[in-house]
């Protein structure tokens, strides 16, 4: 199991778009749809963060030591 | 004068020792067509070069052809390197080939041609073997010059559309003869050392095919096609393809291409996220309105049941009671029917008219009143006395009390 801390854009928008398919099903119950309603709000909370928070780096690596170097 | 007679071997012996010793033939660049090419169970090729009047035995070791940098064919005009090796036992010498140089577009397009061929059937190009570029990728690693316009173009390209994806540059020579061993190294340690990288572009500009050359090479095929991430390949111009661009994922006209197919805008996400949060709003709306009909459906059909029931049970015993009250009411006629009869004759024996019949008479007086009683009357009062069949209009002369 990932923590919230380690999930990544795609991994939390691919939980949205689950909640969002679950929810279009005939077959969920309410009690379900419920509860994936919350758990697509969290997504989206999140994946806006990420995107609102959004600190772009551009790194050149550096081959004699093996490593990444902030540019600008 | 001929000196004495020496061995066979003392022969190729000291011819080889000749020529291995000679400065020209110790470091020796030879042209001409490849022919009898043979590949060889233990990885060592074998082949002629000609020209017009002569040919040379060439040998090609397996440690060599790994660097080579193009895919031989008979017929191929090539510049070999190497130097010349005397086989003793045989009395044969070769060109020990240690590097190939190719030149002019016709021999170029020639190899390239047979690598595509090569690698075509290996499945290098297949689409089942092609990788889904990411759609919302973190981190984008760049392969390309450190210098000039192409990273520049990335970069920014990048930077307007998005502004979280982190840009990795890895720089890395584009043309020359220790291009291709370089970009392949890059591939394999973004692969090993940055394995969260979601998708790298290898990128350069336009240039001859000469110049484009590395990204004909097998070497830089097999790293992109054994690349775990994804790749975007974007070389030369947009009419330029190398064998890169067939193996790759993805082949991008340009840089900005690339970059264009590699990240998406940061707004567009947004909207796409939005989206996403109201069809789950919507979605749940619909839920609920469809289980509160269901609600009220299932109501409304309760309460018409109990109703109905109702309905019946109240008519059965309206019925019912109807009947009853039938039966009463017969019941009270019946009962009524002989007191009225009985009443008739008793009312009939009480009768004035039949008091009469036997011959009574009643006196009324002048106001219409019954006379009961003498003291009801006065002497000189005139009275009407009426019998069954008329009356007596008389005045009263003379009244006794009864003793």
């Amino acid at each position: 199991m990932i923590s919230d801390t380690e999930m990544t854009f795609e991994m939390a928008l691919a939980k949205l778009e689950a909640a969002a398919d679950a929810l279009k099903k005939d077959s969920t119950t309410l009690e379900e749809a419920m509860n994936y309603f919350d758990e697509g709000l969290k997504q989206y909370n999140y994946c806006s963060k990420i995107l609102a928070d959004a600190k772009q780096k551009v790194l050149l690596y550096e081959a004699e030591n093996n490593s990444l170097k902030e540019m600008d | 004068m001929a000196i004495k007679p020496i061995k066979v071997s003392q022969v190729n012996s000291y011819i080889k020792r000749i020529l291995q010793t000679d400065p020209v033939l110790g470091n020796i660049s030879v042209t001409g067509e490849i022919s009898n090419l043979k590949f060889h169970g233990t990885g060592n090729v074998y082949f002629s070069l000609k020209d017009n009047d002569s040919k040379l035995n060439c040998f090609l070791s397996l440690e060599y052809l790994k660097n080579l940098h193009y895919e031989l064919v008979d017929g191929l005009s090539i510049v070999a390197s190497g130097n010349i090796y005397v086989y003793e036992r045989g009395g044969s010498y070769s060109l020990n080939v240690k590097d190939i140089y190719i030149e002019g577009v016709g021999n170029l397009s020639i190899a390239f041609e047979k690598l595509k061929e090569k690698l075509q059937n290996a499945g290098y190009f297949d689409l089942s073997h092609k990788k889904m570029i990411p759609s919302f990728p973190g981190k984008i690693a760049v392969i390309t010059s450190e210098t000039g316009a192409v990273i520049q173009d990335i970069i920014k390209t990048i930077k307007m559309r998005n502004n979280y994806v982190d840009i990795l540059i890895f720089p890395s020579l584009v043309q020359g003869k220790g291009a291709a061993p370089l970009i392949a190294k890059a591939i394999e340690d973004i692969n090993q050392f940055y394995a969260d990288v979601d998708t790298i572009i290898i990128a350069r500009g336009g240039g001859s095919i000469e110049e484009l050359w590395a990204f004909n090479e097998e070497i830089v095929a097999e790293r992109i096609f054994s690349s775990v991430i994804p790749i975007i390949s974007a070389i030369g111009h947009e009419t330029d393809f190398t064998i890169a661009d067939f193996v790759a994922d993805q082949r991008a006209a340009t840089p900005t291409a690339a970059a264009q197919l590699a990240v998406p805008e940061t707004i567009q996400i947004q909207l796409y996220l939005d989206d996403l949060a109201s069809q789950t709003k919507r979605y749940l709306n619909h839920k609920i309105s469809l289980y509160d009909m269901k609600l009220s459906s299932r109501n409304f059909d309760a309460l018409k049941q109990i109703f109905i029931s109702s309905i019946a049970l109240k008519t059965y015993k309206v019925e019912q009671s109807k009947d009853n009250i039938h039966q009463r009411l017969r019941h009270i006629i019946v009962v009524n029917e002989g007191v009225l009869e009985a009443l008739k004759a008793t009312i009939d024996g009480l009768s004035p008219l039949q008091i009469m019949e036997r011959g009574y008479g009643a006196i009324i007086n002048n106001v219409g009143r019954l006379v009961r009683s003498i003291s009801e009357v006065s002497q000189g009062e005139d009275i009407d006395i009426r019998l069954k069949d008329g009356n007596i209009l008389s005045t009263i002369t003379q009244i006794a009390i009864k003793e």
